[in-house]
């Protein structure tokens, strides 16, 4: 009996009320919720939310002032003896002036910029393409997820077996057509690690650019682009025009996400490579790792995690300027 | 430019983003079931001459103190499952607070939210090992599946409260009048409707949960709660000479996310796509 009361409300939301009939509607929920004593909204506010906070504040907010806290003292797990001591702004001078840090920081810079560069174009070009009608598109569109999909640590295993000087399909392929003559060690020499490590990355995040940009691309209206066309205008300048502009709060997004993403990459690169050969792929949150639970520095690790994410900003911030003047002219 | 090139044009594109998608996954999958005799010629003939399911077999089957493959998906699926069902739960009725109920501190509490978003991870885990260890949930599933609840919590709260907003509020208006309570009307009008978004941010959860790494590495130390991530890990540095019993690990490592995600995409995509473009 209550079903089919309820089943009638959804129809009348379904076909819509009017001004008035919504109205009364409101006016007859509220005497409805002040004549039964039902609970405050605030008090429901909480209730709803208790988990939550509790969990958020004992397994967040706990260990994120910890973690400021560390980045000001200097604390040996391994001599717990010692105790804290307060040490000022010692960790951030100390993570600064080491110049592993710095290592670090230039090649995650490259990492990022090359994986995000790669990921956003290769992305929008697999989107461009995906937007055309084909036979099988709904069957490629859902391939397309399964590398962003897995962990990490397996995406590093694939790109061991592809990369594998002598199991890995790539050096088979350069073989068989002769562009290489004898088999390259693509993980296990400084020059070319990181340029592996960097196509694992593209690999594992051009499918969600894609999917962002085919989304965005599917919400331009054909009548819009109808109209440009009656305008008299051409496929080049459509594409330039409306398709592009359109894409620019889009592409503000992506490269905020990828580039947060790319700062912080951590499984793959520890999977992969551990950093190696010569720390040559030695990615800023290895080194956070090792300071931290390798040689248990856990201020020098904390103070530096912070020094990285005000990197991070600086970047989101540089990328809003941009885009949001481009989006002003 | 005539239809046909443009056609052949489109075509050559298509493969080539197929080709790079798929053929890393292939591959691995191809080394998986070949014998190994047949793995240092397998590069120049790209298939085997015969098929094994051995490395399978053995995956599955090895267990010592250090790591139990099979023990390790389990505690992967556990975990996963456990968390996913709770934040289901915990997230949609917080979302659901931040959607439609007036109440003091709201907003500081949604920016408290946010920033606990932008903690580095590195810089958490060893205060939460800390903390784990204080209370003794050191090394177990539920240690794991209380950190994973903190790092799923903030974003589904995050996207079910504009799925929520989404929602008329005449719908909940009418349940009232009709004698529900607020409980009710959450339970039997809003949720049910929300189900595909429900289910868009359920399969995140468990994408997240399933391929977290980082904190797993951190918090588990024995078979009892290592996850399928941090066994594999493992398997690279123990396996490096045995490359099909490290290809077949992978492969079945990465089956759940990928058959979950295949078989949500819709849901998925839409859930995905929703916000970004939208705002």
């Amino acid at each position: 009996m209550d079903k089919s009361k309820h089943s009638d409300s959804v129809v009348i939301q379904k076909e819509g009320l009017s001004m008035r009939g919504q109205a009364i509607l409101r006016q007859a929920a509220r005497s409805v919720l002040s004549s039964k004593k039902m609970i405050s909204e605030s008090k429901f506010a909480l209730l709803l939310l208790l988990p939550t906070i509790v969990i958020l504040l004992g397994l967040l907010l706990y260990p994120f002032l910890y973690s400021i806290y560390l980045c000001f003292v200097d604390l040996n797990l391994t001599k717990p003896w010692v105790g804290a001591k307060f040490i000022g702004l010692d960790n951030f001078s100390a993570v600064l002036k080491d110049g592993e840090f710095w290592l670090s920081m230039e090649t995650t810079l490259y990492f990022a910029v090359f994986s995000v560069a790669a990921s956003m174009i290769l992305g929008l070009a697999a989107a461009l393409l995906f937007n055309v009608k084909f036979r099988l598109r709904g069957l490629g569109r859902s391939l397309l997820l399964i590398p962003w999909a897995m962990p990490g640590v397996v995406n590093a295993m694939i790109w061991q077996t592809m990369l594998h000087p002598n199991y890995g399909l790539l050096n088979g392929v350069l073989l068989k057509t002769g562009l290489i003559e004898s088999p390259v060690g693509w993980l296990s020499d400084p020059k070319l690690a990181l340029a592996s490590v960097i196509m694992a990355q593209i690999w594992t995040s051009f499918p969600f650019v894609a999917l962002m940009y085919l989304a965005a691309l599917q919400s331009i209206s054909g009548e819009l682009i109808e109209a440009a066309k009656i305008d008299g205008a051409g496929s080049i300048r459509i594409f330039k025009d409306i398709v592009v502009k359109l894409l620019v709060p889009v592409t503000l997004v992506l490269l905020v996400l990828r580039t947060i993403d790319s700062f912080r990459v951590f499984d793959l690169v520890f999977a992969m490579t551990k950093g190696g050969p010569a720390n040559s792929t030695q990615l800023s949150g290895l080194y956070l790792y090792k300071q931290g639970f390798m040689f248990s520095d856990f201020g020098l690790g904390s103070a530096g995690s912070y020094i990285l994410t005000g990197f991070i900003l600086v970047f989101v911030l540089l990328y809003m300027r941009i885009l949001r003047q481009k989006d002003r002219v | 430019m005539s239809k046909s090139v443009k056609k052949v044009l489109l075509f050559i594109g298509v493969a080539l983003v197929m080709i790079f998608t798929l053929a890393p996954l292939i591959w691995a999958f191809i080394i998986s079931i070949s014998p190994g005799k047949e793995l240092a010629s397998l590069a120049r003939h790209w298939l085997p001459d015969s098929f094994t399911l051995m490395n399978y077999k053995q995956v599955l089957s090895l267990s010592d103190n250090a790591a139990s493959f099979k023990n390790s998906l389990l505690n992967s699926l556990i975990v996963a499952t456990v968390t996913t069902f709770f934040s289901l739960i915990f997230g949609s009725l917080g979302a659901y607070a931040f959607a439609r109920l007036r109440f003091r501190m709201k907003d500081r509490l949604a920016v408290i939210f946010l920033i606990t978003q932008m903690v580095p991870s590195i810089a958490i885990a060893l205060p939460m090992y800390l903390i784990f260890n204080r209370i003794g949930l050191l090394d177990t599933k539920s240690a794991l599946v209380l950190a994973n609840l903190s790092f799923t919590l903030p974003f589904i709260i995050w996207m079910m409260r504009a799925f929520f907003e989404s929602i008329p509020k005449e719908l909940e208006e009418s349940a009232f009048v009709d004698g529900l309570g607020r409980f009710g009307a959450l339970l039997r009008i809003i949720l049910p409707i929300s189900a595909p978004g429900l289910f868009a941010i359920g399969v995140f959860a468990y994408l997240n949960t399933w391929n977290e790494f980082n904190t797993a590495l951190v918090l588990t130390g024995s078979s009892q709660s290592k996850t399928m991530p941090v066994v594999i890990n493992e398997f690279l540095g123990r396996f490096s000479v045995d490359y099909g019993l490290m290809a077949s690990s992978g492969i079945i490592g990465l089956l759940p996310p990928v058959l979950l995600t295949l078989f949500f995409q819709r849901y998925l995509v839409d859930g995905m796509t929703a916000g970004a473009v939208k705002g």
